[in-house]
């Protein structure tokens, strides 16, 4: 036996060509990776980019519905949670905003397209607020059905995406925590803080379920395809089904859906159908406080502009 | 002034390795270092950090320079195949003490 | 481990009581008031140091409180979110709601200067536990005095809007911030036992020498604003906006639990 029959030499041809979209999705393909300044073909490039420009917005809108109760937080150690989280939120914002600037597209024409309602976010953050019980539930049950479909975004094949997610689902495993101790705290509380939870849930129990969208086709999911995403939408809601309906169960908490059962033969979740009609018109722009959290953002934006030509010297807005 | 990204380096023991983290936008290297603290560190959770404009980052990535077709096998721990050398040595010296 | 409190007469107590309320009221309201712009600060990583910066105060405000309840057998959280307005010692620089970016600066770069001289003196208190967390706040102040004096710098250098706005900032709560440093009840209680090493009219002639000839380069002359004996006892429509605010959620429903 001679050493340099086991010993391969190493295979130094890269694994697509620069312009060779067949191989590149033949590399993405079989889990390949993807750097910022790597080749890709246009339709990978504006694909990722959508996705992540969403993603982003929905972080940077997902502030405001916490930031209702940020000056109501009722005990220190909640304002500092609070204010917390919330800045967390926001610090996402500027990691994804930063992937999606990578890929071509300036912060300053992303904001001003999110404020324009040209690009879109979660249909969670479309809704009001009402009470300090939306605070625990919001951290807790909207943070678990984010961060499901965000773990698996830590495979993605963009390769800076998913690093990016790698430290957001870390931040975020701390935001769940917070919920579900301002839940627990208000289950063991008063009846009247109990039905507070409960009427939260109610609410909420709706957008939470259209949160990963409609079942779709995987064969025609091309950010699955493309391994932007690893996991399809229905595969992420019984996912969270599977790990939080026991844990709101357990707490006496009522979930308002009469059909939904865990089915033992198939193993799946069995639910009312979510109405899709309601999360279509809701992420277009016609949700209960769509609007006005998009004028809010705009006013502030309007606000401190001339601090960022303060400081920069130049009008960073964009038509 | 114009906005420039700054890349950021985190070590989070002392005498571990500076470990790429992200980046962050900044005008100057002061405001820049703040919003590095911010990201990188507000947990608690570096022990230093650099922060470089990302425009004085050489980058090489050239495969036909880091991983050269032909063998390299010698310069690797792993390039040397000792196993049944090291049993035909001991067999032979086992015979010779015998 | 239990903190030995020394043994203080009552005069002694009320007066350490009055000094740590009106530090922790302090940092409690402005800490409030610059939480505000977390989420809607002019840029994505200024909004997240700015909220850094609040959540520390508040955290400040948390430690203050909890010496004080100490001392007064009380509990922090009720004396932060159980209080009338009334009751609040906090400076008439802190009863202004939070306006522009340019009023936040120049209130937190007049805050932190003067906290500055302030945590100097505390950090000598013969109070030991007052003097052990003084020298930890500061600590964490020298982040917040960077990033007041840089923010300073920039909106002086970058535009005479900003400029313009600065100078209207500094001049409008320049009155005000001085009552940081307002005579307080029991001072020389305080001053006789070495709680508060120096009296407050020192620290404000040694703050006033650092900032005038910095914020005079910048707005021009300033007139002199002795502190005066009700600078911590005014209250504006302001504070009673946010004590309704602070006070909704925690005052909803007695002896429950948050």
């Amino acid at each position: 036996m001679h050493d340099a029959d086991t010993i391969q030499p190493l295979n130094g041809r890269p694994p697509y060509a620069a312009g060779d979209a067949t191989a590149f999705y033949a590399h993405v393909g079989k889990g390949g990776k993807v750097e910022a300044d790597d080749w890709m073909p246009d339709d990978y490039r504006a694909a990722v980019l959508k996705f992540v420009e969403m993603h982003a917005n929905s972080e940077l809108m997902g502030v405001l519905p916490e930031r209702d109760w940020i000056m109501r937080a009722p005990n220190l150690r909640r304002k500092l949670a609070l204010t917390s989280k919330i800045q967390d939120e926001v610090g996402h914002a500027q990691l994804l905003y930063r992937v999606a600037e990578d890929l071509g597209k300036p912060r300053a024409q992303m904001l001003a397209d999110l404020i324009d309602g040209k690009t879109k976010f979660h249909n969670v953050f479309h809704y009001p607020t009402k009470s300090w019980a939306d605070v625990g539930i919001i951290a807790w049950l909207v943070d678990a059905a984010a961060i499901v479909s965000q773990q698996a975004l830590r495979d993605s094949s963009y390769a800076p995406y998913a690093r990016t997610m790698k430290k957001i689902c870390w931040e975020e495993s701390v935001h769940i925590m917070h919920g579900r101790d301002v839940v627990l705290t208000l289950m063991n509380g008063t009846d009247s803080q109990r039905a507070m939870v409960q009427e939260a849930l109610d609410r909420w129990w709706g957008p939470l379920m259209q949160m990963h969208g409609p079942p779709t086709d995987p064969a025609k999911d091309k950010d699955l395809h493309w391994g932007i995403k690893a996991k399809n939408n229905e595969q992420l809601r019984q996912e969270f089904l599977s790990i939080y309906v026991p844990r709101i169960l357990e707490l006496g908490l009522t979930i308002p859906d009469p059909a939904l059962r865990h089915e033992g033969a198939t193993g799946r979740w069995e639910y009312t159908e979510p109405d899709w009609a309601e999360l279509k018109s809701v992420v277009t722009g016609h949700g209960p406080a769509s609007q006005e959290r998009l004028e809010f953002r705009r006013i502030n934006f309007a606000e401190t502009q001339w601090v960022r030509d303060a400081l920069l010297g130049t009008p960073t807005a964009a038509a | 002034m114009t906005e420039r990204v700054w890349e950021v380096f985190r070590q989070e023991h002392e005498g571990d390795p500076m470990i790429h983290s992200g980046n962050v936008n900044a005008p100057d290297d002061e405001l820049a270092m703040h919003y590095a603290r911010e990201f990188y560190g507000r947990r608690g959770e570096s022990h230093r950090l650099w922060i470089v404009p990302r425009d004085a980052i050489a980058e090489l990535d050239d495969p036909d320079m880091l991983k050269p077709p032909l063998d390299r096998s010698h310069k690797k721990p792993g390039g040397y195949l000792i196993k049944h050398k090291l049993e035909a040595a001991r067999a032979r010296a086992t015979e010779q003490g015998e | 481990m239990t903190q030995v409190t020394p043994a203080l007469g009552i005069d002694a107590r009320r007066a350490l009581a009055e000094l740590l309320m009106s530090v922790a009221d302090d940092e409690f309201v402005l800490g409030f008031w610059d939480s505000e712009w977390t989420g809607i600060a002019p840029m994505l990583e200024e909004d997240v140091a700015t909220s850094s910066i609040a959540q520390d105060e508040i955290g400040h405000a948390r430690a203050l409180y909890e010496l004080l309840a100490e001392l007064t057998d009380d509990d922090a959280d009720r004396i932060a979110f159980g209080r009338e307005a009334g009751a609040f010692r906090h400076a008439a620089l802190l009863n202004h709601a939070r306006g522009d970016w340019a009023f936040s600066v120049a209130r937190r770069y007049l805050y932190e200067s003067a906290d500055a001289v302030r945590l100097s003196a505390l950090v000598r208190s013969s109070h030991a536990p007052l003097a052990a967390l003084a020298a930890k706040m500061q600590r964490e102040e020298t982040y917040h005095r960077m990033h007041a004096d840089a923010w300073l710098r920039r909106l002086a250098d970058g535009s005479q809007v900003g400029r313009d706005r600065l100078a209207g900032s500094v001049k409008c709560l320049w009155p005000d911030a001085q009552q940081i440093f307002a005579p307080l009840a029991g001072e020389e209680t305080l001053l006789r036992d070495g709680v508060l090493p120096e009296p407050m009219l020192a620290l404000h002639a040694r703050w006033q020498s650092e900032v005038t000839p910095v914020l005079e380069s910048i707005v021009g002359e300033l007139p002199a604003a002795p502190p005066t004996g009700d600078g911590r006892r005014r209250r504006t429509d302001d504070f009673m906006w946010l004590h309704t605010e602070f006070t909704a959620v925690a005052g909803s429903e007695v002896g429950a639990t948050w």
